[in-house]
C-alpha cells in the first residue's frame, strides 16, 4: 500500500505541475508544485521519504521536462532531506508551519540547483541567480498551505500509520 | 554509534551516481535517449487529458470575462477595421508592384505556403533553465528534430526530441535556444543572435549587438534564415528595450515575444518549407543591378 501511494501521489505531482500549473505562469514564473511536496512529505513523514520523494520527483521532473539532467534530482533530495530532519522538532499541524518552511525551503532548493548548473559548467550572471533564486519564492509559499494539508491528510493516513 | 550506517551509504552513493551522470549528460557524452522516451511516453497520454479539461476551464472563465469586455473591444476593433481597410489597399498596390518586379528580376516564384502539422501543448516545465513542452504529435504525423514551431503570431521555437506519437518542443526563451534574427526595419536589417535568458524567462534577448548597432525600441525582430532550422521571416517580437552591457563594447536587446508563451496551446509545426530561394544577385556577377539597387546594405553586427 505505502509504495503505491507513495507512487501515485508522485505521479500525480508531475501531471500536474506539467499541465495546470503552465496555465497560471507570470512572466514564465510558475510554482514549484513537486518541491512543495517534498517539503510537507518530509516535514511530515520524515528524512528517508523526504530524501525519497525528493529523488524520484526530481529524477523524473528532470527526465520528464528536457532540463538540464542533474538539477532537480540533486536539489530536491537536498531539500527533502533538510526538511525530514525538522520531522519530530515541529507541530504538523502549525499554520504558518508549510509558509515559513517552503519559503526557506524555496531559497535553499533554488541555490543547490544554481551550485548545481554551475558545478556543471553553466555559467550564469549574478543576477540570473538571484533572480532565480527568489522569484518563485511568493508563488510557491501562496500554494503552500493548501499542498501541506493535503499532503498531511495523505501521509496521516496511509504513510504514518501503515509504517 | 555506528559512523557510517547503511541508508546514509547508500545516500551518499545516490548523490555522487547522479552527479555522475549529471556531469557527463552537461557534456553531451551520455543522453537519456531511452529512460526520457519511457517517461515522456507513459506520461503524456495522462498530461494530454487533464491539460484538455485546464484548457475547457480556463476557456469558460475567460469567456465570462470576454462579455464584460465586449463593447468596448467592439469600438477599438472597428477603429482599428479602417485602418486596416486603408493598409489593404496599399498592400494590393504593393503586391502588384512586387510581381512586376520579381517579373523584372526573373526571380523564380516560390511556393509561399508552409505545410503545417497541428498539435496541442500537453505538458510543459517552465523551469529554471530550460523551457520546453511536449507536443501530441510525433514521427507518426510526420515530425522529425528540428522542425520549426510555430503559432499565427509567431515563432515559438523547434522540436529537439520527436517519438512516435509524441514530440518535445525547446521553446525560444530557453536559455540554451538560439536562433539567428534579423531587424525587420528596412533602413537598419541588423543581424544577431536571439538566446532565451534565464533571469528574465518571458524576455529572450537579441545578444552581441555593437554599440551602435541600429536597433531601437519597437523594432520588429524576424527570423533570419541563417543557421538551417526557422525559415526566414517568422516574426519572434517586438523590441522593447535596449540595454549597454557593461564591459562597453556590446549591447543587448530585450524582445517581448510576439507569442504569448503564458498562455501556450495549440502550436503549429511546420513539416515543409517552400525551397530556398535563389540566391539574391551579388553585384560583382551581374551586370544589369536595377538603379538604386535591390536591398539595403546589411550592417553587421560586428561594425
Amino acid at each position: 500500500m505505502k509504495p503505491l501511494i507513495f507512487g501515485v501521489s508522485l505521479i500525480f505531482g508531475l501531471v500536474i505541475q506539467a499541465t495546470l500549473l503552465p496555465l497560471i505562469t507570470v512572466k514564465g514564473v510558475s510554482p514549484d508544485l513537486l518541491l512543495i511536496m517534498v517539503v510537507s512529505w518530509g516535514l511530515l513523514a520524515g528524512k528517508e521519504q523526504g530524501v525519497g520523494l525528493g529523488f524520484f520527483a526530481g529524477l523524473l521532473q528532470d527526465l520528464a521536462s528536457g532540463a538540464v539532467f542533474g538539477m532537480n534530482v540533486l536539489s530536491k533530495m537536498a531539500t527533502g532531506y533538510f526538511t525530514g530532519m525538522l520531522e519530530r522538532k515541529v507541530f504538523k499541524e502549525q499554520f504558518w508551519l508549510p509558509i515559513m518552511s517552503v519559503l526557506v525551503a524555496t531559497i535553499f532548493n533554488n541555490a543547490v540547483m544554481m551550485l548545481v548548473l554551475y558545478l556543471l559548467g553553466y555559467s550564469q550572471s549574478l543576477s540570473e541567480i538571484v533572480a532565480n533564486v527568489l522569484y518563485p519564492v511568493v508563488y510557491n509559499v501562496v500554494l503552500a498551505l493548501p499542498v501541506h494539508f493535503l499532503v498531511l491528510r495523505v501521509t496521516k493516513k496511509w504513510i504514518i500509520t501503515a509504517g | 554509534m555506528r559512523f557510517l550506517d547503511k541508508k546514509t551509504v547508500v545516500l551518499i552513493i545516490a548523490v555522487l551516481t547522479v552527479f555522475l551522470l549529471a556531469s557527463l549528460a552537461a557534456r553531451g557524452k551520455y543522453r537519456f535517449d531511452v529512460s526520457e522516451q519511457i517517461i515522456t511516453v507513459v506520461l503524456a497520454p495522462m498530461e494530454y487529458v487533464v491539460a484538455k479539461v485546464g484548457y475547457s476551464i480556463k476557456h469558460m472563465t475567460t469567456s465570462v470575462s470576454d462579455i464584460i469586455s465586449v463593447y468596448q473591444d467592439n469600438q477599438t476593433l472597428k477603429t482599428e477595421n479602417e485602418g486596416l481597410r486603408a493598409n489593404i489597399n496599399q498592400s494590393a498596390e504593393i503586391q502588384a508592384e512586387n510581381t512586376r518586379l520579381r517579373a523584372l528580376l526573373d526571380y523564380k516564384k516560390t511556393a509561399p505556403q508552409f505545410d503545417y502539422v497541428i498539435a496541442t501543448v500537453v505538458a510543459r516545465d517552465p523551469s529554471t533553465w530550460s523551457n520546453v513542452i511536449v507536443i501530441n504529435r510525433g514521427a507518426k504525423d510526420g515530425l522529425t528534430k528540428d522542425m520549426p514551431v510555430v503559432t499565427p503570431h509567431g515563432l515559438v521555437g523547434n522540436l529537439v526530441e520527436v517519438y512516435a506519437s509524441t514530440a518535445k518542443v525547446q521553446l525560444i526563451l530557453d536559455p540554451r535556444s538560439a536562433v539567428g534574427s534579423l531587424v525587420q526595419r528596412t533602413d537598419s536589417r541588423v543581424a544577431a543572435i536571439i538566446e532565451g535568458s534565464s533571469a528574465r524567462p518571458a524576455t529572450p534577448r537579441m545578444v552581441n549587438l555593437a554599440r551602435d548597432a541600429d536597433v531601437v525600441k519597437g523594432d520588429v525582430i524576424i527570423t533570419s534564415g541563417l543557421g538551417g532550422i526557422y525559415p526566414k521571416g517568422l516574426v519572434v517580437g517586438e523590441v522593447s528595450d535596449v540595454v549597454d552591457e557593461a564591459g562597453g563594447l556590446l549591447k543587448y536587446a530585450a524582445l517581448k515575444t510576439a507569442v504569448d508563451f503564458d498562455r501556450l496551446e495549440e502550436v503549429m509545426v511546420i513539416v515543409r518549407q517552400p525551397p530556398a530561394p535563389p540566391s539574391p544577385p551579388t553585384t560583382t556577377t551581374t551586370t544589369t543591378t536595377p538603379k538604386g539597387g535591390t536591398q539595403p546594405p546589411v550592417k553587421g553586427a560586428g561594425k
